[in-house]
């Protein structure tokens, strides 16, 4: 896997963030209590002398993780957060990317409407997934969530655009550049708190979190943040290898829907 | 560790995804599983290219998304693919992950009825005017012809005859390859003995070693972002883009000329008494510094800018601009109106520059010279000198529709 200059990563999306900041005037960031939304929430205080300067989304369906949980109110707690939950709601007939994606949806559309925020930052990676590699720093959303991909704006030399038609809102992607080692690894320096369920126990640990339903672990012994950089530097394997089979093709189905294509 | 960002060009089906999913497989820079994966979906029409390509659904649909990235490992180095152009011909794909790059590769197949063609042309010509360290022409598809010399020399006297037309300067190389047989890409191949130079990869590297990625400009330049109240007073958010600030330090503040006093200086979340450039800053003024503004840039207290608010500026515009909305020009995410534009001369990028006729309209796909007056006076640098400081994306009624540097 491969490592990139944090520094320069860091400096990148100080500078992503405070262009948020100072382009919309009602800016909100989701956050799931995984690593790169932590990571990106560490970046946010540096860019904001130590405060997070806006409201922290957490959708939240009922069935994460205790562990996040605990993890959610320790870290508002000591960084201060103004932290938001929205309840989402749980159907039974439903289940992997339709449940925890459109349920999560709906909720954050309607916290969206409610407290008319125009931009939300989104700890999305380009590595994350092939279908990320595609996106913008900043990349406009309709009302109905949908992402216009084929009249995405051109970002020259770091010029993003701002202007959005109505109803619809900015996402902004302060992380983009970063691979998944380069969090660990930025993590590790600024000694940034970690949800525990990154660590193995008994052989077991995630690489990346859903809710209890959709996320399954994979097998590690890595108990530390440099036993989890070290085996990231020797693996082959694609981060979203945790996730099921079928739910991960409901993924980019969904995602695909939501480019047009179907 | 190295980090080399390089744009791909070239027209479509002249073998870019080829080339960056073998270079992908090659260097084992792809996850087994996606070579492993691609192959499945490929069967017996496997191209090197899936590797790449998103997703079996994708490729299955005959779908092809329009850009993506892609990084190489390459000794001690990552090798960088930034918004590789697909099968999308519009030139703005590309030009998010070109204005990035230091370094082009631009492919041009030398299959018969191929060959250097407009479009690669007009690449050429953007990848010069963005200022690209090295130009990389690799001749593809060697293979079908025998990987004789022949046209790859005609090839090369054609392309250098045309650099030589629009005036190029930078560093050039032609390199004879084949994508798809991974010959002269990682390894030196043995079938082109004829050829006395290294293979792609191998020479990019070189190159890239050679020259580092040094900033060209001296003194001091920050630009300011945005404010935010710490304490009572302002501090002026931005990019530190050139030389160094310490407490104490005496700056001017463009375009307004007042001078001020550094106070305290915030860098990557700590206070520290002095701080260099590439970095995003925050500082703090001692006295009144009066209010700053985004787009302000704070120079060495006896440093001037080289213009503002009018200057020699070289445009290529993707697009028309609309009808009787003018033009929004962007400077490190802060517009002015271009309230003049007086056009001396044009090219179509695909040939030699032109006096223009008075009364010289804007339109898509063309490169022009002429002096822009804008309606504030920002400090502008020359993109040659200051590169952050000298080039702007231009915009019609929102849209994106050229872009443009300082001369
Ligand atoms: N003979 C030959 N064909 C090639 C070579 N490289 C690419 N091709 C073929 O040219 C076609 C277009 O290649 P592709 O990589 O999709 O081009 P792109 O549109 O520039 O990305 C495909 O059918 C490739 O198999 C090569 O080195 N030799």
């Amino acid at each position: 896997m491969m490592m990139q200059d944090i520094d320069k990563l860091e400096n990148r999306s100080i500078y992503i963030m405070r262009e948020a900041r100072s382009k919309f005037k009602n800016l909100a960031a989701l956050w799931s209590m995984g690593k790169d939304s932590t990571a990106m929430l560490a970046v946010a205080r540096k860019a904001f002398f130590g405060k997070v300067p806006f409201p922290v989304i957490h959708i939240d369906n009922g069935i994460d993780f205790p562990e996040s949980y605990k993890f959610r109110e320790e870290v508002a707690k000591k960084w201060n957060l103004d932290l938001i939950v929205a309840e989402s709601q749980i159907k039974k007939e439903l289940s992997g990317f339709s449940c925890c994606g459109a349920n999560k949806t709906v909720a954050l559309k309607k916290l969206m409407k409610e407290r008319g925020f125009d931009a939300l930052i989104v700890s999305i990676r380009r590595d994350e997934h092939s279908i990320r590699a595609k996106e913008k720093y900043f990349s406009p959303r309709s009302g109905e969530f949908k992402w216009n991909y084929k009249a995405q704006p051109t970002e020259m030399w770091d010029n993003y655009t701002s202007a959005l038609d109505k109803g619809s809102h900015m996402r902004i992607h302060p992380l983009l550049d970063w691979n998944e080692i380069d969090i660990w690894n930025y993590t590790k320096r600024e000694k940034i708190p970690v949800n525990p369920l990154y660590y193995s126990e008994t052989g077991q640990r995630y690489r990346s979190l859903g809710c209890t339903h959709c996320t399954t672990s994979v097998k590690s012994n890595a108990k530390n943040l440099d036993q989890i950089i070290r085996e990231l530097e020797g693996t082959k394997k694609e981060e979203r290898g945790g996730r099921e089979q079928d739910k991960e093709k409901e993924y980019i189905m969904e995602r695909l829907r939501s480019l047009g294509y179907m | 560790m190295k980090e080399i960002a390089v744009t791909l060009l070239g027209e479509k089906d002249h073998g870019k995804s080829t080339l960056i999913g073998n270079m992908l497989i090659a260097t084992g820079s792809a996850t087994k599983e996606r070579v492993a994966e691609a192959k499945r979906a490929g069967g017996a029409g496997f191209e090197p290219a899936f590797v790449l390509d998103s997703f079996t659904y994708e490729r299955k649909r005959g779908m092809t998304l329009d850009t993506t990235r892609a990084q190489i490992n390459f000794k001690d180095a990552i090798i960088s693919f930034i918004d590789v152009p697909g099968h999308l011909e519009l030139i703005n794909n590309a030009l998010g992950g070109a204005s990035g790059a230091e370094i082009a590769i631009v492919m041009v197949s030398a299959k018969e009825g191929e060959g250097f063609q407009k479009q690669t042309k007009r690449h050429i010509f953007i990848a010069n005017m963005l200022g690209m360290r090295g130009i990389f022409i690799a001749v593809n598809k060697m293979d079908a012809l025998g990987y004789r010399r022949e046209r790859f020399d005609r090839i090369k006297d054609e392309i250098s005859g045309y650099m030589e037309e629009i005036g190029f300067e930078g560093h050039i190389e032609f390199i004879p390859v084949s994508a798809y047989g991974n010959e002269n890409i990682i390894t030196k191949s043995k079938k082109m003995g004829w050829y006395g130079g290294g293979p792609l990869v191998g020479r990019i590297y070189d190159f890239f070693s050679a020259i580092g990625s040094a900033q060209t400009g001296e003194g001091t330049r920050m630009v300011v972002q945005d404010t935010m109240e710490l304490g009572g007073k302002d501090a002026a958010m931005g990019m530190l883009y050139y030389g160094r600030i310490r407490v104490g330090d005496r700056v001017r503040i463009e375009p307004s000329g007042r001078e001020a006093v550094i106070g305290r200086i915030h860098s990557n979340g700590k206070e520290t008494k002095s701080t260099s450039a590439v970095r995003n800053i925050a500082v703090e003024f001692d006295g009144d510094a009066g209010r700053l503004e985004r787009g302000d840039i704070l120079y060495g207290k006896d440093e001037r800018p080289w213009q503002k608010g009018r200057f020699t500026a070289l445009i290529y515009m993707t697009g028309k601009p609309k009808q009787g909305s003018g033009l929004t020009l962007r400077f490190n995410n802060t517009d002015f109106r271009a309230n003049r534009l007086e056009i001396t001369r044009f090219s179509d990028a695909t040939s030699a520059w032109k006096e223009s006729k008075a009364g010289q309209r804007l339109k898509a796909n063309t490169a022009f010279e002429g002096e822009v007056t804008l309606d504030k006076d920002p400090p502008v640098e020359k993109f040659s000198k200051y590169r952050e400081l000298g080039r702007f994306s231009i915009y019609s009624d929102n849209d994106f529709c050229g872009f443009g540097i300082v001369r």
